[in-house]
C-alpha cells in the first residue's frame, strides 16, 4: 500500500519533470547554438590582447621610472665594466708613488690610491670582479636550488624531507661564516669564491621553488596533463618550471645584490680578491685606512656598490610586481 | 545504444582516503558498465564520490586516498593491475578526461595548440606538421572559429566556452574509447552549457566514444545520458536507463532530487528541499545510508543496509521499500 501510494507520486513528479524537459532528441537546443562558431567569434572581439613577458616589462618601465633608472643603470655598470680596457683611462696595475693618495684632479678623476694607481681605472676593472661574482655563482646556486626546489616540492615525501632539511642546516650558518669557511679550505681565488657562494646560497631559492611548487602541482592543468598520459618528468619540466619564471627573474635580481655585499665583505676581510687584483669590496678595504685623507678613494667604490644593489632591488621589486602572479588580476 | 557489449566496467571499486581521523569510504563498493558509445550519467551531490570515482579511473588519486579494492576494466584489462608505463599510455589515448574548470585545466605558459598537440605527440608517432594539422582540424571540429590563428593563442585570450571546447579538443583527439566528463558545463552559464552538450553529443555519435558524464545537474542528465547511476554517500542507490528513472524514479533520495528542481509549470513559495545534509562519511549511519534524511524510513532501515535489488527492465535501487520480503513482512 505504502509503495503503491509511493508510485502515484512517482508518476506524478514524473509529469511534472517532463513539463520541465523535453527528452527527445536534441530539438530543445536554440536555433542559434547549431552554429556555435558564430556565437563565439562575436565574444572572441572582445578578448584582451595577448601580453607576453616581454611586453609586460615594457609597459613596466612605461610606468615605473624607478625601475627604468635602475635598469639603465645596471646596464651601464656592466657595459663599462665588459668595456673597461677602452674605458678606462690608465692600467689599474701600473704605480706612480709620486702621486700617491692624490684627491679628485682633471688627470684622475676620483683620484689615486695608496700606490699611485688611478682609483677610477681600478674601479672599471674591479667591478669586473664584483659583477661576475653577483652573477655566475647566483646562476649556478639557483640552478642548484631550483632543481632540489622542483624535485623537493613535486615528489614530496622522504625525498622532499632530506633536501630541505639538508636546506635547513645550510640555512643554519650564517652564510659569511660559512662562505669563510670554504674560502680558507679550499685557498683563495675567485673560483673559490664562486664555489663558496654557490654552495651557501642555493638553499633559499631551493625554498622558495618548492613552496611555489607545491601550490602549482595541485593545479588543475597538472591533473590534465596527468590523465593525458604526459609523463613525471616532463610535467615537471613542461608544465611546472615555466610557471616558476617570474618568481625566478625576481628571485634572481634579489640574489644578485647579496652575492655582490658577500663578496665586498669576504674581499674586505682578506679572503675574497687577491691583488693586485681588485673588487669594489677589496677597495673599499686597501683604502679605509686613508679615509681622512682621500675619502674619495674608498666612498667612491662604496657608493658604487650601494647604488649597484639598491638598483638590482628596485628593479626586482619592479618585477616581483609585474610578474607575480598572486598580485595579477 | 541498445548493444550489450560493454567497454568498460568498474566492479566492487572501494576508494578510501587514511586520514588521521580515520578511514574515509569516499566511494564504497560502485559497480558501473559502459557499453560501446554509451552515454553514462553519474548523479549526486557534493561529496557524494563522484569525482573520486572519476580519479580512481584515472588513477589521480592524492595521497591519503587509494583504492583499496574492485577492478576497472578496459576492454577486459584491468586499468589497476597496470604499471605506469602502462597507464600513461591508456590516459589521453584510450580514456580521457575533461575537467569542470576551464579557467584552470590549460597551463597558461603554453599556447593552447601546443597543449593540444602534447596528447597526439605522446601517443602517435607522427611529426609536429602533421599533428598541428590534426589539432587543427580538432579544433574546427569543436567549433573553434579560426583554428589555424586560434592554434597559438594563449588560454587567457578565450573565454570559457572556447576554453572548454579546447578541452574536448584534447580529449577527443586520439579518439579514446572512453571519455570522463566531470562537471564539463557547471562553470559555464546555460547557453554555452547547451553549445557545449550539444557539440559533445555529435561528437559522441560521430566517434563513438563513450562517455561517463559526472554532474549534480539532472538537467544535463535528461540531456545527454542513455542511462543514469545515482549515487550517494559512496554507494550507488539507484540505475536507470535515463527515461525510466525519470518516469519512474524509485528511490526516495533520486526522488528528493527531482523534486528540488524547480518548474516553470509550478507556482511555489517555498522550493521543496530534502532535509539534512550529506552524512559525514567517518561517522556514516549503521543501516541505509540514506536513512537519517529519508521521509519513508522505516526500522529496518536504521538497522540493516539495503541491497541493490533488480526491478523490472533493468531498474535497480537500492531500497528497502522495493523488497518484496521486507515489505510483506511488516516494517
Amino acid at each position: 500500500m505504502n509503495s503503491k501510494k509511493l508510485n502515484r507520486a512517482a508518476d506524478l513528479a514524473a509529469e511534472k519533470i517532463a513539463g520541465g524537459f523535453s527528452m527527445e532528441g536534441t530539438d530543445w537546443i536554440p536555433e542559434g547554438a547549431t552554429q556555435p562558431a558564430k556565437v563565439e567569434a562575436e565574444a572572441e572581439s572582445e578578448i584582451a590582447p595577448d601580453e607576453t613577458i616581454g611586453e609586460q616589462i615594457k609597459s613596466m618601465f612605461k610606468h615605473n621610472k624607478l625601475a627604468l633608472v635602475s635598469a639603465i643603470l645596471i646596464v651601464l655598470f656592466i657595459l663599462v665594466t665588459v668595456f673597461a680596457p677602452i674605458v678606462a683611462p690608465h692600467d689599474p696595475y701600473v704605480q706612480d708613488l709620486t702621486q700617491r693618495l692624490q684627491g679628485p684632479s682633471a688627470e684622475h678623476l676620483l683620484g689615486t690610491d695608496n700606490y699611485g694607481r688611478d682609483v677610477l681605472s681600478r674601479m672599471l676593472y674591479g667591478g669586473r670582479v664584483s659583477l661576475l661574482v653577483g652573477i655566475f655563482p647566483t646562476i649556478i646556486s639557483m640552478t642548484i636550488g631550483t632543481a632540489l626546489g622542483l624535485i623537493a616540492g613535486f615528489y614530496g615525501g622522504k625525498i622532499d624531507s632530506i633536501i630541505m632539511r639538508l636546506a635547513d642546516v645550510l640555512m643554519a650558518f650564517p652564510s659569511l661564516l660559512l662562505a669563510m669557511l670554504i674560502s680558507y679550505t679550499l685557498g683563495n681565488g675567485l673560483l673559490t669564491i664562486f664555489m663558496a657562494l654557490s654552495v651557501v646560497s642555493w638553499a633559499g631559492t631551493a625554498r622558495v621553488v618548492r613552496s611555489e611548487v607545491l601550490s602549482l602541482r595541485e593545479k588543475e592543468y597538472v591533473e590534465a596533463a596527468t590523465s593525458i598520459g604526459v609523463k613525471r618528468g616532463t610535467i615537471i619540466r613542461r608544465h611546472i618550471l615555466p610557471n616558476c619564471v617570474p618568481t625566478l627573474i625576481v628571485l634572481f635580481t634579489m640574489n644578485v645584490p647579496g652575492n655582490i655585499l658577500t663578496e665586498s665583505s669576504l674581499s674586505f676581510l682578506g679572503i675574497g680578491a687577491q691583488p693586485p687584483s681588485t673588487s669594489w669590496g677589496l677597495m673599499v678595504y686597501e683604502s679605509k685606512q686613508y679615509l681622512q685623507m682621500t675619502p674619495v678613494s674608498t666612498l667612491a667604490p662604496g657608493i658604487t656598490i650601494l647604488l649597484l644593489v639598491v638598483a638590482f632591488n628596485f628593479l626586482g621589486d619592479a618585477l616581483r610586481d609585474k610578474l607575480d602572479p598572486s598580485l595579477k588580476n | 545504444m541498445i548493444n550489450n557489449d560493454s567497454i568498460f566496467e568498474i566492479r566492487g571499486l572501494k576508494t578510501q582516503f587514511f586520514t588521521s581521523k580515520g578511514v574515509v569510504p569516499a566511494v564504497d563498493g560502485v559497480d558501473i558498465t559502459v557499453r560501446k558509445g554509451e552515454a553514462v550519467g553519474l548523479v549526486g551531490e557534493s561529496g557524494c564520490g563522484k569525482s573520486m570515482t572519476a580519479m580512481s579511473v584515472m588513477q589521480l588519486l592524492k595521497k591519503p586516498g587509494r583504492v583499496v579494492e574492485g577492478t576497472i576494466k578496459l576492454n577486459g584489462e584491468d586499468l589497476l593491475k597496470m604499471n605506469k608505463r602502462e597507464i600513461n599510455d591508456i590516459r589521453g589515448n584510450r580514456i580521457s578526461m575533461i575537467f569542470q574548470e576551464p579557467m584552470t585545466a590549460l597551463n597558461p605558459v603554453y599556447t593552447i595548440g601546443k597543449q593540444a598537440m602534447e596528447a597526439l605527440m605522446i601517443h602517435q608517432k607522427i611529426s609536429k606538421e602533421e599533428a598541428k594539422a590534426k589539432v587543427i582540424d580538432m579544433f574546427a571540429k569543436v567549433g573553434i572559429p579560426e583554428p589555424e590563428k586560434r592554434f597559438s593563442v594563449y588560454p587567457h585570450q578565450l573565454s570559457g566556452g572556447l576554453r572548454q571546447r579546447v578541452m574536448i579538443a584534447m580529449a577527443m583527439i586520439c579518439n579514446p574509447e572512453l571519455m570522463i566528463a566531470d562537471e564539463p558545463t557547471t562553470a559555464l552559464d546555460v547557453t554555452i552549457e547547451a553549445q557545449i552538450l550539444y557539440l559533445m553529443n555529435q561528437l559522441q555519435k560521430e566517434v563513438g566514444t563513450a562517455v561517463i558524464m559526472i554532474t549534480h545537474n539532472l538537467g544535463v542528465v535528461a540531456e545527454s545520458c542513455d542511462y543514469v547511476y545515482v549515487m550517494y554517500a559512496g554507494k550507488i542507490m539507484e540505475e536507470a536507463p535515463v527515461k525510466e528513472l525519470f518516469k519512474n524514479p524509485l528511490h526516495p533520495y533520486t526522488f528528493g532530487l527531482m523534486n528540488s528542481i524547480p518548474k516553470m509549470t509550478e507556482v511555489k513559495t517555498h522550493l521543496y528541499t530534502i532535509k539534512g545534509m550529506v552524512p559525514n562519511l567517518l561517522n556514516l549511519p549503521q543501516g541505509c545510508r540514506f536513512c537519517p534524511r529519508c521521509d519513508k524510513a522505516m526500522k529496518i532501515c536504521t538497522m540493516y543496509q539495503p541491497d541493490l535489488y533488480e526491478l523490472e527492465d533493468g531498474h535497480k535501487v537500492r531500497c528497502f521499500l522495493y523488497n518484496k520480503e521486507v515489505m510483506e513482512s511488516g516494517k
